[in-house]
């Protein structure tokens, strides 16, 4: 993790309620001004962690989203407003998020994340969290993770259900160990809404916060599963998958 | 005995339930009940579980009371097993 100057006065008092979390306090506070998050996709779920991670304090933000904001972008992605329609979405987001927190260092990527580029934004930083709708962009994610030992949080979404799980590599299963291959049937527009994706991008938030600052218990190894239609939540063991380009079920 | 079966996502909108009891008799495995469930469902459950060969499709987490299993490993059911179908999703 990089070393960035001590806590000053004003963020001090900016951040002065969340150093009360027992466990956290300046020590952590610090920690999240010293790290470098990088969040793939700024949709209903990215822009949301993003947002949070921005406010909880986070130094450094490597941000990667393609393509300009349309009118069906509007109904969940936060960071995405009607005066930028036809804009890229990536300053889209860098303003909305230098508006709430104008100390933050922003990396703005206008692309997806792919095999070409993800080794490079993945060495940057220290947590990855992955929000991507589509499987080749995790795979590659999670690839570049692995290959970088940088904890990984996945978060997905369909309908009003949502998956979050946290990957260890080379400890815990990985994103391959549970698809090895793309799924036949995925399609990559699916119903929707905004309250759903901030849902678990708040708690993917959270899962990165923990990570940094050796807060509590992640999701390694578990799969957070929730239906909000009926509001049953379960949490499944996961299993590293034995010859897993990852290694966990080896090691 | 009574296993209790949970779909997500697309699969869960596909056989038009989230949940459901299926009644089986003592000693049977999880590969009886995808057997059972590929009887009953047809197409609605098939298509999102199994490959052309009735293989189940990579892309597909079985979870027997809240523990990931393979279907290879072929696990017994009990009484009140809970087994869900958790199909892989992505993005929002």
């Amino acid at each position: 993790m990089e070393q960035r100057p001590p806590l000053t006065e004003h963020e001090k008092a900016v951040y002065e309620w969340q150093t009360w979390v027992p466990g956290f306090g300046l020590e952590g506070q610090q920690r999240l001004k010293n790290a470098t998050v990088l969040v793939s996709r700024l949709g209903g779920l990215g822009g949301v962690v993003a947002y949070e991670l921005a406010a909880a304090g986070v130094g450094r933000l490597i941000l990667a989203h393609a393509g300009n904001v349309k009118p069906s972008d509007l109904n969940r992605q936060l960071l995405m407003t009607h005066d930028w329609l036809g804009k890229p979405r990536i300053e889209s987001a860098k303003r909305r998020l230098l508006e709430l927190n104008p100390r933050l260092d922003i990396v703005a990527v206008p692309e997806n994340i792919s095999e070409e580029n993800a080794d490079a934004l993945v060495a940057e930083c220290d947590v990855v969290v992955d929000c991507a709708p589509l499987f080749e962009e995790r795979f590659a994610m999670n690839a570049a993770s692995l290959r970088h030992g940088v904890p990984l949080v996945e978060c997905a979404m369909y309908d009003m259900e949502f998956q979050l799980f946290t990957v260890i590599p080379g400890r815990t299963a990985c994103v391959r160990c549970l698809f090895p291959e793309r799924p036949p049937h995925w399609r990559r527009q699916f119903p929707v809404f905004g309250a759903v994706s901030g849902a678990v991008a708040c708690l993917g938030a959270v899962e990165a916060i923990k990570l940094i600052a050796g807060l509590g218990d992640t999701l390694a190894g578990r799969l957070l599963v929730a239906d909000l239609r009926t509001m049953q939540f379960r949490q499944v063991q996961l299993q590293p998958r034995c010859g897993c380009e990852c290694g966990a079920a080896e090691g | 005995m009574i296993i209790n079966v949970h779909y997500t996502a697309q699969l869960k909108s596909s056989v038009g339930t989230a949940e459901e009891e299926i009644e089986m008799s003592q000693g049977k495995r999880l590969k009886d009940l995808v057997e059972d469930l590929t009887h009953r469902h047809g197409e609605a459950f098939s298509k999102y579980v199994l490959d052309e060969q009735g293989d189940l499709l990579p892309a597909v987490v079985i979870c027997l009371n809240d523990q990931q299993v393979s279907l290879g490993d072929n696990a017994p059911l009990t009484e009140g097993a809970s087994v869900m179908f958790l199909t892989a999703i992505s993005g929002g």
